[in-house]
């Protein structure tokens, strides 16, 4: 599947901003099931810095300086992405999950080593002791990884409410979990703590998922949103994508953009600046099949 | 050996019942006194008890005079805050501190090694050398300085070293500093303090200077910095943190800018720091804050204690910092436990110093053996510096549930701690009283990268213990000098840095002063101003009280003048303030604003933070005024003559700070902020006296208002000399408000003020808003006619006195507000907003 996608952001602020620093995670990135063909980013007012680099783990960034003095930011990141995902893999023929902690004790090339890097705390993903508790069950030693993995997806779609207005940016994973409620990056971040305090290991994916149009009607323009969730690492097979928010298998609606260990290392938009007082932000994503 | 019979009986005296146990430097096994040290006690008891109290004094007095302290805002007599300094160094022969030199160097090289590799290819992760999860579940792996593809790069330009010598004699590491190492500025001051007090002792036996090794570091910072003419600042944190001293008095003596996170700003991948001078591009810099926490941008988390954008300006490679960002992965005992097998695989050798036991607790085998031993448990990467000390678990000292958690706690992230086998201290002696006495210590050594090698700094920062056991460097049991002894006297450190100032283009003006830096000396000016004005006034009241007071003046008047500093800050407790001793009372030592305490301390703290900008002697006159712990007598009773003698003494203290200030300062920006405080405080304390006693009297001449006038006004002797009579209000007005050859006078602060804000940096051609505000105050100065301001109508009025003082009460406060604003305003922190997007994804 070939997808057309432009995710459009604006800050507006209530004071002029006289220097801003800005680091984006807003190219998709490639890999084995997925083609960036090709990617533009506008930005306004246009900055005078801009360095295109790879993070530490693999992904586009772009650093920013804007020197002039701004009230308002737009950065218009648009590409064009091939998703081709290989056949599913059957969870209950991969290794156990106590394979899989064996594995890692003794990683040492470096697929092994990048796994590990997944398996230990991080700020948004907090070793949390009532995530442990909760996710433990579905996690037998004996038990195949991916099953026991999608189980625990399958349990945060179950048990957890979408709602957009408990939750903030902000929000501590264990205070979406006394909430069972939250937006899918609260999920993934769930997830991937429930996985790491059991010593397994799991990465956050940032990226966006086609949307469907409700009842049949038309597609709303800049209606879709950016998305996350969160992969797994299964020895020799790689990484496996795991959808809590939809209990989806993913496939070619989704498109990654980054992975990292939580938000914090692929925030779309994150930034420091002079001055500026309140702000205000406008998302606006399509993710339209080019075929 | 001394030949005088009352000197070899002091000796033995201080050796007298000198316990006898593990490794001792002073006496050997056999009970002889070691070589190094022969001299040393020979010396010693020459002194005599008096001769030895006498140098514990001056000691005392120069570290209390360099400010020394883990909190530098603290009472000077507060212990807990407080810089011990025992008076006897530690000695050590030279050749043995040759061996502890080369295992020094060995380690920091092995370090730097370890480093490189690890921010690089990362095989010694792929040959099973150091295991993987040492390294990537560390908090301190900074993932951006991440470069396979640059296996060679130098992390470690300082190093830290905490050694200890064990009551068995051999040599064991207990620590690395390697993130950013703190103390050097102890050591300094130590050492600064120690000789002084044992300047005839230090002479004698030889001992190595530490001037040769900071020429070297300061050469080998600025051939990091890239540019012969670089700019080097040292980055920390705030001075509330406890090694800011150590910071500030280093970077004072290396002569760099001190600055915070918020005084650096990134623009075009260079790094710059804010001055008022505008932008100066930034070369080096010296890190004393964490690396994890270096830039809010590329590692979320730091917040205001980094820097947007360094990472990019040092990954553009046109700024250096040492050490390089990450560099806290060696930190603390991190690598201790694989140092022997780093050592083997990356410089083929043995280690030189053997590391104290230690055990990682990511290895499961480890982790149930150290358990099994009870080991004290310390986070792998912990700090352990001068007053913020790391606190070891002490399995023993748990509960069964507790220690139950612990194992599960270790069981899960067992990868970021160790444990550790205690140490047994060697001891050195301490005196107490007529004799010595052991006391077990340990130290940190300094090393920094030289060239292309390592250098050790000859000396140390020893830390004495509370027990004969620890883990980790002592704390909180005071400190030592060390002293490296030579047989001979040291050869004279060749002056790299003179040579290399021969090359310097000269010079007239300081090169930065930071935006905040003008903030806080402007600052300074105005409290110290305001201090002396509070004295004078104290001073002026109590001289009429009692029985043999003057009664020159209604006592009311000295209650309204009260009243008015008073009704600045909140009002005193009780709806009666009371008789006039009480109200001074509450003036001098209530802790309230406007009240002199409160103003010392503005004092201080302003002082303390533009520490490096002022002079060695203006800084230690306010010092003195600070320690001086009469001003925190308790309130109440007030006792007039020892009151006065106080006063005295302050405002002499203020004076020749005023009096450095005037001749011993370069007139340049520091001293111009400095001084438009002070003139813009004088003005505004004037104003307000000729309002009291001039404006609101009936008749000023007769009830003794002018005389007090022109007493508080410093310009009673002026006016005797010029007018020999009775004050009389049109002289008295125009020699404190009009004539500016008056440096007590309205017109001469505003004639000063004036000449300040012409030479200010200004981006502009034509006027200011401060330089108008000033111009348009002393215009009617200027104008005023001093029989109209005298003059008073049928009511008893003097209207033209009241327009005039009403103008400078009001123009007065806006000239400061302005230049607050213009000059102050680019001190502002960033805003941080990380994570401005949420991903709502469904």
């Amino acid at each position: 599947m070939i997808y057309t996608v432009s995710h459009r952001t604006t800050y507006r602020y209530a004071d002029p901003v006289a220097i801003s620093h800005h680091l984006l995670h807003l190219a998709p990135r490639g890999g084995a099931w997925q083609r960036c063909r090709d990617w533009a980013l506008e930005i306004d007012p246009p900055p005078s810095v801009r360095r295109d680099d790879r993070d530490y783990f693999g992904n586009p960034v772009t650093f920013l300086t804007i020197q002039q003095s701004h009230r308002e930011l737009v950065l218009h990141a648009s590409s064009s992405v091939e998703v081709r995902r290989p056949e599913p893999v059957d969870p209950g023929r991969t290794p156990t999950v106590g394979e899989i902690r064996e594995r890692l004790a003794r990683a040492r090339e470096n697929d092994a080593l990048s796994a590990l890097e997944f398996t230990f705390p991080s700020l948004y993903a907090p070793f949390e002791p009532a995530l442990a508790a909760w996710a433990a069950p579905s996690f037998p030693p004996e038990r195949p990884f991916l099953e026991a993995a999608a189980e625990l997806s399958a349990r945060i779609h179950r048990e957890f409410r979408y709602d957009p207005r408990a939750t903030t940016v902000a929000t501590p994973v264990a205070e979406a979990f006394r909430l069972r409620r939250g937006v899918c990056q609260d999920f993934a971040h769930l997830a991937i703590a429930c996985l790491r305090a059991l010593g397994l290991p799991a990465r956050y994916v940032s990226g966006y998922l086609r949307t469907r149009p409700r009842d049949g009607g038309t597609r709303l323009t800049g209606a879709d949103a950016s998305h996350a969730w969160l992969a797994v690492w299964i020895p020799e097979l790689g990484w496996f994508d795991l959808d809590p928010t939809n209990d989806l298998v993913v496939g070619e609606e989704h498109v990654t953009v980054a992975w990292g260990r939580d938000y914090g290392d692929v925030a779309p938009v994150s930034g420091t600046l002079f001055g500026g007082g309140r702000h205000t932000v406008e998302v606006a994503v399509d993710v339209v099949p080019a075929e | 050996m001394s030949t005088d019979p009352a000197a070899e009986r002091e000796r033995l005296a201080l050796l007298r019942d000198y316990p006898r146990g593990g490794f001792d430097e002073m006496l050997a096994a056999d009970g002889t006194v070691r070589p190094a040290w022969r001299a040393f006690l020979d010396g010693l008891a020459a002194m005599g008890r008096a001769g030895r109290e006498a140098a514990a004094e001056s000691t005392r007095r120069a570290l209390r005079e360099s400010g020394i302290a883990f909190n530098v805002y603290a009472d000077p007599d507060d212990r807990r805050h407080a810089w011990r300094l025992d008076l006897l160094p530690v000695l050590l022969a030279e050749e043995e501190w040759r061996r502890l030199e080369r295992g020094l160097v060995q380690r920091a090289r092995l370090l730097d090694r370890t480093l490189a590799d690890l921010y690089g290819p990362r095989s010694l992760l792929r040959d099973g050398t150091l295991p993987a999860a040492l390294v990537l579940g560390s908090p301190e792996y900074v993932r951006p300085e991440v470069r396979p593809d640059q296996p060679e790069r130098r992390f470690l330009s300082l190093y830290a070293c905490d050694l200890a010598r064990t009551a068995d004699g051999t040599w064991v590491v207990l620590g690395d500093q390697c993130d950013a190492p703190i103390g050097n500025g102890y050591a300094l001051a130590s050492r600064v303090a120690a000789s002084h007090g044992l300047a005839e002792l230090f002479a004698l036996t030889h001992t190595r200077r530490l001037a040769g090794y900071y020429q070297r570091l300061q050469e080998m910072l600025l051939a990091t910095s890239g540019r012969d003419d670089g700019r080097v600042v040292v980055l920390a944190g705030g001075p509330e943190a406890p090694t800011w001293f150590s910071h500030a008095y280093l970077a004072r003596y290396l002569g760099y800018s001190l600055v915070q996170a918020a005084d650096l700003t990134v623009r075009d991948d260079l790094l710059y720091l804010k001055t008022l001078d505008g932008l100066q591009r930034v070369d080096l810099v010296i890190r004393k804050t964490p690396g994890r926490l270096a830039d809010p941008l590329w590692l979320p988390g730091s917040g205001l204690a980094g820097v947007s954008g360094l990472v990019q300006a040092v990954r553009s490679g046109r700024v250096a910092i040492a050490n390089r960002l990450g560099s806290g992965l060696a930190q603390g005992r991190a690598m201790a436990p694989f140092t022997a097998v780093l050592c083997r695989r990356l410089l083929g050798e043995d280690l030189v110093i053997e590391e104290a036991p230690t055990f990682w607790l990511g290895d499961p085998a480890e982790r149930r053996r150290a358990l099994e031993l009870g080991l004290p448990v310390l986070p792998a990467t912990a700090r352990n510096d001068p007053g913020a000390p790391v606190v070891p678990i002490e399995p023993a000292a748990l509960a069964a549930a507790e220690r139950a958690a612990l194992a599960e706690r270790l069981e899960r992230e067992g990868h970021r701690w160790v444990a550790q086998r205690p140490v047994t201290f060697a001891t050195a002696p301490s005196l107490d009283g007529d004799r010595l006495v052991p006391v077990p210590w340990a130290v940190r050594c300094f090393v920094a990268l030289a060239g292309e090698d390592y250098a050790v700094m000859p000396g140390g920062l020893v830390r004495l213990a509370g027990a004969p056991t620890g883990v980790a460097l002592p704390n909180g049991f005071g400190s030592k000098d060390l002293w490296i002894t030579g047989e001979r006297p040291p050869p004279q450190v060749p002056s790299l840095l003179q040579a290399r100032l021969r090359e310097v283009h000269l010079r007239r003006t300081g090169r930065d002063l930071l935006s905040r830096s003008a903030d806080n000396l402007f600052w300074l000016g105005r409290y110290a101003e305001r201090a002396e004005a509070v004295m004078r006034l104290a001073r002026s009241v109590l001289t009429r009280l009692g029985e043999d007071g003057r009664v020159d003046v209604e006592p009311a008047i000295l209650h309204r003048l009260l009243d008015l500093v008073l009704a600045k800050g909140p009002a005193p407790a009780g709806t009666d303030a009371g008789s006039l001793e009480r109200l001074v009372a509450i003036l001098l030592f209530e802790p309230r604003a406007y009240g002199l305490r409160e103003t010392l301390d503005h004092v201080h703290r302003t002082a303390t933070l533009v520490r490096d900008q002022i002079s060695h002697d203006a800084w230690r006159m306010l010092a003195a005024l600070h320690v001086d712990r009469r001003w925190r007598a308790v309130e109440g009773v007030l006792r007039a003559r020892p009151t006065l003698e106080l006063l005295d003494d302050g405002i002499r203290a203020l004076s020749a700070f005023a009096g450095t200030e005037a001749e011993n300062m370069t007139r340049n920006w520091v001293w111009r902020f400095l001084e438009m405080g002070r003139r813009i405080e004088r003005a505004i304390q004037l104003v307000d006296l000729v309002r009291v006693l001039a404006l609101e009297r009936a008749d000023p001449e007769s009830d003794g208002s002018l005389r007090l006038l022109l007493e508080l006004g410093d310009s009673f002797m002026t006016y005797r000399s010029r007018y020999l009579t009775t004050p009389l209000t049109a002289p008295v007005l125009d020699l404190l408000l009009l004539d500016e050859t008056n440096p007590r006078s309205a017109a001469f602060q505003l004639e000063e003020l004036a000449r300040h804000c012409r030479l200010l940096p200004s981006e502009q051609p034509y006027r200011t808003a401060e330089q108008r505000l000033v111009l348009e105050l002393s215009t009617a100065v200027q104008l005023a006619d001093p029989l109209l301001l005298a003059t008073a109508d049928a009511s008893g009025r003097r209207a033209e006195l009241a327009a005039l003082l009403d103008r400078l009460g009001r123009g007065l406060p806006a000239i400061s507000d302005v230049i607050g604003r213009t000059y102050f305003a680019h001190a502002e922190a960033a805003v941080v907003t990380i994570a401005l997007q949420r991903r709502e994804g469904a």
